[in-house]
């Protein structure tokens, strides 16, 4: 029979927390992100590419993937779209609304395989979020990675997420660069015009000693791939992240499943050459 | 803990059980099979002329009693977060092997996986387990092609064993033995309880049916889009009978139920059978019709399951074989394996 | 019992070229349970039986083929074209993409009532009034008022009267002894309380594993208020009023378009009585509408209408 459980924090029962800070992140709306500290105890430990269970009490939860930096650990950051019953809910939120958490789940992006690599990101929409997270860790451990080229698009500039990044911090780092395009441009928009795929090409990142991490919508990260095999990439010299609906987060519930591995134990983050070894079931 | 073997655990004679039922109903703690519409079911029971020992397996296995189909993981107000005080004793008189068999598996992923789940741990650890050797297979029933028998009761704290026309009660645990102390009952010699126990460990069950297991995980690693699957699932219902008759089934949902300012969060079982149950806010579903979701179910049991921990996750207690309205059910899953093995 | 003719079916419509699929029955794990077989090539045709076990209504997997091309051949016992009415009244099934093979029923045997006359049992077959089960117990002859399922018993329909084909001839209804009524009777003659009490109940036994709603041919919304997550109309808690919401909007969405074929209670694992339920509204329908046979599907039904002029000012 097992052991006593009578101590034992159920996994499922998240802490509260009070969101600090809301931003709108994009101009069309739909992307806020969220600043947010535990009631009790600082912020729990973890490493880019992982993400937290976040609760509207009354409501639901949703699987959000942290888009601060462990290497900052005043707080919790999470960008969410507006997509449904949850995320709806969570973006009617304002400060000092009280949310739960619980977390953090699943693996992390690779920082051994990456350690002392060129960087190549390549993210979509909301899909910079997770990448934000492991951009900040490297760039804060700058010494530890070579050169870092971040590669970013949205459907158009009002989609365009984590602007201040994008555009004053991140290229103000030595051999760092950004490089975004939008899918349709609008009057104001001065910069390259094109879908991610296409504009990855384009820059034209070198895969030599090089690994690059992408991010984003299916459809965008089907085409990605194939351009990044182009550019020379092997599929262990590619990690991406997998979204499916998940409801635990402790490899219970039955959901996140492909084939034997469970995406919010085993996943989000999986090298091309793992994936291609599971099940095509996502 | 005093570590006897079984072979030196107190066992008993019964010519009549009742008293020892009346017993244990009086304590209030006891769950034990009932008759139902149309079957047995496992109930809390007050009286025990209600506890039918000559019951044919439930509708519905026990694992309710372990795993609650609604489960309140904790309620909610403006003064915060409150979690349920654990679950009371109780002793639950009648499970059979194969139901005994799964509890173990269930312990596996609520209690050996990186997450502990201490609601599902302290009934585990606060539940008797009075087993009933099997004298009632039904025709449905394979238990012994997962290498169980109508005796096998590993893990059961006291086997109840129809024999002579009374019982003999025999102690495997502490706890069995502490909860027998008091009944009455002429003992029996180790060597006579161990026989009984002997005789039903090496029953067939009567129809003898049995499937052959040998290398079914390992073809399925090569069958994830065999056209064979299209062809089961061409029967399903899509219901989630088999999901939930099943003992060893626990995919679940949690679920808000919110009143102004309070409420509660309650965790439900769900069903892989179910369309929306992967289905993403955006409208993705990455098993988006019948097949996949069939698919997931057997390849859940009888591959991914024992890619993670190395057993099957079924124990042949026959419940989807006896209610799957359209006689879908796992052994003919197994067996077609089986035929695609054998052909290829 | 039709095994071959239904064989012989099979091979001409898919041979001929009349049809690309054919739904039909096959032998399961269980002998006593034959599940719903779909085949493509004559030379599948081997793998069909018809039996006294095949009481699965095959009608509702023609969804399945709603946007697949060809016609589907489909075997049909009497209640089960009803059930095809039904979709071919709410147009979810076009008539012209169907080929009705229509089996004259002569009784399912309830595969339960069986194998407790039978442990074991693995065949049956009719003589005169007799069944005759066989099986690993040896030899049983049993009435057949003992063994056939509920519905069948007072069967009004066996024969499908808009088949394409019937394997043999025609068979007689059973004149309807209306048992049922004797069941809404008695639920009528309950005080609200006690009514509520029954109904609680027998509700607090249901599982929700949603049997009874996939199998009714009456319940084929392309999407189900039941399945809804966003927004979630139905909470899936199963020890609290959820319970009876999900059985009385089920009831009330099918009043009027019940085909009283049982499906939902021979389906049922925890053998609610559902059809009580759904008789108490058949028979409110045909007396409030005076309408005779409430159950025969029509295209427009006494709930489905809305007149400016209705006599019910809550309309």
């Amino acid at each position: 029979m097992p052991e006593a459980a009578r101590q034992l924090d159920n996994p499922l029962v998240p802490a509260l927390a009070t969101v600090q800070a809301v931003r709108p992140e994009t101009a069309a709306g739909d992307v806020r992100t969220f600043q947010v500290t535990l009631d009790e105890g600082p912020v729990f430990p973890y490493l880019p590419g992982q993400c937290a269970m976040l609760s509207v009490l009354g409501v639901g939860e949703s699987m959000i993937s942290i888009t601060s930096s462990p290497t900052r650990p005043d707080f919790l950051e999470f960008s969410v779209k507006n997509a449904g019953r949850v995320t709806g809910a969570l973006h009617e939120l304002g400060e000092g609304a009280r949310i739960g958490v619980r977390g953090p789940y699943g693996n992390h992006f690779p920082l051994e395989l990456l350690r002392g690599k060129n960087l190549v990101f390549v993210g979509g929409g909301i899909g910079l979020a997770p990448l934000r997270s492991l951009i900040s860790y490297c760039l804060d451990h700058r010494a530890d990675y070579g050169q870092v080229d971040i590669v970013y698009g949205a459907r158009s500039p009002v989609d365009l997420c984590f602007k201040e990044d994008l555009f004053e911090r991140w290229p103000a780092v030595e051999n760092t660069f950004v490089h975004v395009t939008v899918d349709r441009g609008d009057g104001s928009w001065q910069g390259p015009v094109g879908f991610v795929p296409a504009y990855v090409e384009q820059v034209a990142p070198s895969s030599r000693d090089a690994v690059a991490i992408t991010c984003g919508p299916p459809i965008m990260i089907k085409f990605v791939l194939a351009a990044l095999e182009k550019l020379g990439f092997t599929d262990e010299q590619v990690v991406t992240t997998l979204e499916l609906k998940m409801q635990c987060g402790v490899g219970i519930c039955g959901r996140c499943n492909i084939g034997p591995k469970y995406v919010c134990l085993d996943g989000p983050v999986f090298t091309l050459a793992e994936l291609k070894k599971l099940p095509q079931e996502f | 803990m005093n570590a006897l073997a079984v072979e030196e655990r107190k066992a008993v004679r019964l010519a009549d059980i009742r008293p020892v039922l009346e017993r244990l109903a009086a304590g209030g703690k006891l769950v034990a099979p009932v008759a139902e519409a149309g079957g047995f079911a496992f109930r809390r029971v007050g009286q025990a002329e209600k506890v039918r020992l000559d019951f044919y397996n439930t509708a519905e296995s026990p694992k309710d009693l372990f795993f609650p189909q609604s489960e309140v993981l904790f309620s909610y107000d403006a003064a915060g977060i409150a979690v349920p005080e654990p679950a009371g004793e109780q002793v639950l008189l009648g499970i059979r092997p194969c139901d005994l068999a799964a509890l173990p598996l269930l312990d596996r992923v609520f209690g050996e996986g990186p997450f502990r789940d201490p609601g599902y741990l302290a009934r585990r650890e606060r539940t008797v387990l009075v087993a009933v050797a099997c004298d009632r297979p039904r025709a449905s029933c394979f238990c012994t092609s997962f290498g169980l028998s109508p005796g096998h009761v590993a893990g059961a704290d006291m086997v109840l064993y129809p024999d002579e026309g009374g019982y003999l009660v025999r102690a495997q645990t502490e706890a069995g033995e502490a909860l027998m102390a008091e009944w009455p009952g002429e003992a029996v010699a180790p060597g006579e309880a161990e026989a009984v126990a002997a005789r039903y460990r090496s029953m067939e069950t009567p129809l003898g049916r049995r499937i052959r297991l040998e290398g079914v995980a390992e073809a399925l690693d090569g069958m994830f889009d065999h056209p064979m699957w299209e062809q089961i699932a061409a029967r399903c219902l899509s219901c989630g009978i088999c999901t939930y008759t099943c003992p060893t089934c626990h995919c679940f949902q949690l679920t808000d139920e919110a009143k102004g300012e309070a409420g509660k969060r309650v965790r439900c079982w769900d069903s892989c059978m179910f369309p929306e149950f992967t289905r993403m806010a955006g409208g993705h579903n990455p098993r988006p019709d019948k097949k996949a979701r069939v698919r997931q179910r057997f390849m859940h049991k009888l591959n991914y399951f024992v890619r993670r921990w190395e057993e099957y996750l079924c124990v042949g207690c026959g419940r989807c074989v006896e209610s799957c309205p359209v006689g879908l059910d796992i052994a003919y899953v197994i067996e077609a394996v089986q035929g695609v093995t054998a052909r290829a | 019992m039709r095994s071959e003719a239904v064989r012989a079916a099979a091979r001409r419509l898919l041979e001929e070229g009349k049809v690309v699929r054919f739904l039909g029955h096959a032998p399961g794990f269980d002998p006593t349970s034959p599940f719903p077989q779909l085949i493509t090539r004559a030379e599948e045709a081997e793998r069909l039986v018809l039996d006294h076990f095949c009481a699965p209504n095959l009608a509702k997997y023609l969804l399945d083929y709603e946007t697949q091309e060809g016609v589907t051949a489909v075997v049909l016992k009497g209640c089960d074209a009803l059930g095809l009415a039904r979709l071919l009244a709410d147009h979810r099934v076009a008539r012209d993409r169907v080929w009705v093979v229509g089996l004259p029923c002569p009784g399912m045997l309830d595969r339960d009532k069986a194998a407790a006359l039978l442990p074991g049992v693995q065949e049956a077959r009719a003589e005169g009034d007799e069944f005759v089960l066989t099986g690993a117990g040896g030899e049983r002859r049993v009435a057949a008022g003992q063994v056939l399922l509920d519905r069948c018993l007072v069967c009004a329909v066996p024969t499908p009267d808009d088949a394409d084909e019937l394997l043999g001839e025609p068979v007689p209804g059973r004149p309807v002894p209306r048992e049922e009524d004797a069941a809404v009777a008695a639920l009528e003659a309950m005080t609200s309380a006690e009514r509520k009490a029954y109904w609680t109940e027998q509700f607090s036994r249901c599982i929700r594993c949603m049997a009874c709603r996939n199998v009714c041919p009456a319940c084929n919304c392309r999407s189900c208020c039941f399945d809804s997550e966003e927004p979630r109309w139905l909470s899936r808690v199963t020890d609290g009023p959820a319970q009876e919401m999900f059985h009385f909007v089920r009831a009330l969405h099918v009043a009027g378009r019940c085909v009283d074929c049982h499906e939902c209670e021979r389906v049922c694992p925890m053998d609610i009585p559902l059809m009580k339920l759904n008789h108490k509204l058949l028979q409110d329908v045909e007396e409030l509408f005076e309408l005779e046979r409430a159950f025969v599907p029509r295209e427009v039904e006494p709930l489905g209408i809305y007149r400016p002029d209705d006599p019910e000012e809550f309309a």
